[in-house]
């Protein structure tokens, strides 16, 4: 029986997000949002965990109330229990403040086996989040990992690194972070989504009225980049266009003479 | 608490980015006139924390202990955390490798602090408080930061910055540094080293990039030769990798592939939604080659040709080929 907590984050699906050339920021009006990649491999890797070992996976979301359809779609997917933990403006938690909250809520829902996190949110990809947590709930971490055995009370997870993949034992409790090729996460069913459309998502606060969680990183602006270019056209017939063309690459040198 | 005010420190598990930090740090520690520390943590590693002491550090912590055999978070953040409680800097740069990015969120945590992750320029604020720019939502934007707790952390991605130069006649100070450090409770049992790639698409100097202009996988073929005549890889947009399946992810160039910075980046029948500029930004000169004159892609690019690729490609090729051997 292993009792795993998955902690998803709800995101801006960032294939859909555009730039406003004048303004430089991003344009998020009608942009979905979902669970973050990896974090839906977090509980695709949960879900597969407790299909083999039996116990439960409980998904724990932190945001505001449109956070609710995350934790929707997690039990769409089949986790036992789903909560959101309120919160007004997500947008200004960073990785301190937001560990510090999961931290606290974890503590609240009770004993556990295993975390498991997605690497980083493909929003901010900071990767700060589940470290954070594990260093929080007092528990080693093993993160970017590829692929995980259960056995008694030992997880072994293979880790993806730069240089090589190191294979590492940690005693549960233990908390993990999942990279994408860790599995494939599942597609619910219609016979799925009925079965979760009996669950309710649960609300939790993480910490007491009136004591904000502290953050340490602030974003002082937030704008796309803006590279110049030249932008000079290169006209005339085919042959006259890659003859001025590759001369023009050699002469500057951006091709090797 | 030995108050040291100022101090740039920096750490990373690799030897190569250490140098890389050092020389960032240096520059740091000069604008707030502080000392820049390296710490070096592992086991027989003297040699190491000697080269850094030459290389502008002014003082190198040096720990050894057979907790930090393997580097695991763990004992390496708990080592960083106590020489940091104890002598206070204000700035830790630590190299943002999948390892040193772990360990910088364990030590913030321990230091009720912040991490700004992914670097790419740091400096100075008129406070003197350390600010940086980082990417955010995969490389649309750049974000500005800063960490208003100390230390101020920040990881900063290996090759990011130049190595420090070795400082001539000045030599740094090695002190061995005795921290308690409890075993660590995961066990390492296999390090399997990658094999090493050939030419990825990161390196290669010149990269011709397929976009939906492409009719046909065939077709590839054109582009293919243009980029063996320059010594180049061939790149491609998201829809031929993730959708079509033409090419395999590695030659993906964007938000959810390789982000490339060659001398030369011709993007072939490529729209350029800013998905795809996020990757190729970093090109030296961009040619684009599209049918559409309206494609977004010309306003990202140096030199911009107004027809089909079909026609101009292998006359591009073939004008290389001629030029060159004259």
């Amino acid at each position: 029986m292993v009792r795993t907590i998955v902690c998803a984050k709800q995101v801006y699906n960032v294939e859909g997000l555009k730039v406003d050339p004048k303004t430089r920021s991003l344009i998020t009006e009608r942009v979905d949002r979902k669970i973050s990649d990896f974090d839906k491999n977090a509980l695709e890797e949960a879900l597969l965990i407790r299909e083999k070992h039996g116990g439960s996976v409980t998904v724990v979301t932190l945001g505001p109330p449109t956070a609710s359809d995350a934790a929707k779609d997690a039990l769409k997917m089949g986790a036992d229990d789903a909560y959101v933990i309120g919160s007004a403006d997500t947008e200004q938690l960073d990785a301190r403040a937001t560990s510090d909250m999961l931290a606290a809520a974890i503590r609240r829902i009770g004993e556990f086996d295993l975390v498991i996190c997605g690497d980083a949110s493909i929003d901010m990809y900071s990767g700060q989040v589940g470290p954070r947590l594990a260093e929080r709930l007092g528990i080693p971490q093993v993160s970017h990992v590829k692929k995980v055995t259960v056995s008694g009370s030992v997880v072994t997870a293979e880790r993806d690194l730069e240089e090589a993949d190191e294979t590492v034992e940690a005693p549960m409790p233990v908390l993990l972070t999942v990279t994408k090729e860790i599995n494939e996460p599942r597609i619910p069913t219609i016979s799925m989504i009925i079965k979760a459309s009996k669950k309710t998502v649960k609300t939790l606060d993480a910490g007491e009225p009136g004591a904000p969680f502290a953050t340490s990183v602030k974003v002082l602006k937030a704008l796309a980049p803006m590279t110049e270019r030249r932008r000079e056209a290169v006209e005339g017939k085919p042959a006259e266009i890659a003859e001025s063309l590759a001369r023009q690459l050699l002469r500057e040198g951006a091709v090797e003479g | 608490m030995t108050a040291s005010g100022s101090n740039v420190w920096v750490f990373s598990e690799r030897a190569d980015v250490t140098l890389e930090l050092l020389g960032k740090g240096r520059e740091l520690a000069d604008g707030l006139g502080a000392s820049l520390c390296a710490l070096v943590l592992g086991t027989a590693l003297e040699h190491e924390a000697d080269t850094l002491a030459s290389y502008g550090a002014d003082k190198v912590f040096l720990v050894e202990n057979q907790a930090l055999q393997n580097t695991l978070p763990e004992p390496f953040a708990e080592a960083i955390g106590k020489l940091a409680s104890q002598y206070g800097p204000q700035i830790l740069l630590i190299g943002g490798t999948r390892r040193g990015r772990d360990i910088a969120a364990r030590v913030a945590a321990k230091l009720e602090t912040g991490v700004i992750t992914d670097c790419v320029a740091l400096g100075l604020d008129e406070k003197r408080m350390l600010v940086a720019d980082r990417p955010s939502y995969g490389g649309i934007l750049v974000s500005t930061e800063i960490c208003t707790t100390r230390p101020q952390i920040a990881t900063v991605p290996p090759r990011a910055f130049e190595q420090a130069a070795p400082r001539q006649g000045q030599r740094g100070q090695v002190i061995r540094a005795d921290v308690d450090l409890a075993p660590p409770k995961t066990r390492v049992v296999k390090i399997a080293p990658k094999e090493v790639r050939g030419v990825g698409l990161e390196d290669a100097s010149v990269i011709v990039s397929a976009g939906r202009g492409v009719a046909k996988k065939e077709d590839l073929r054109i582009l293919q030769e243009l980029a063996s005549e320059l010594g180049g890889e061939l790149g491609c947009s998201s829809p031929l990798a993730e959708d079509l399946k033409w090419l395999p992810l590695e030659r993906l160039v964007g938000l959810t592939g390789r982000k490339v910075k060659p001398k030369l980046y011709v993007a072939c029948g490529i729209s350029g939604q800013v998905q795809h500029i996020t990757g190729m930004r970093g090109s030296r000169t961009v040619v684009a080659i599209n049918t559409d004159p309206e494609a977004p892609i010309f306003q990202q690019s140096d030199y911009c040709v107004k027809g089909d690729l079909y026609e101009i490609v292998p006359l591009l090729t073939e004008a290389f080929r001629r030029i060159r051997q004259k």
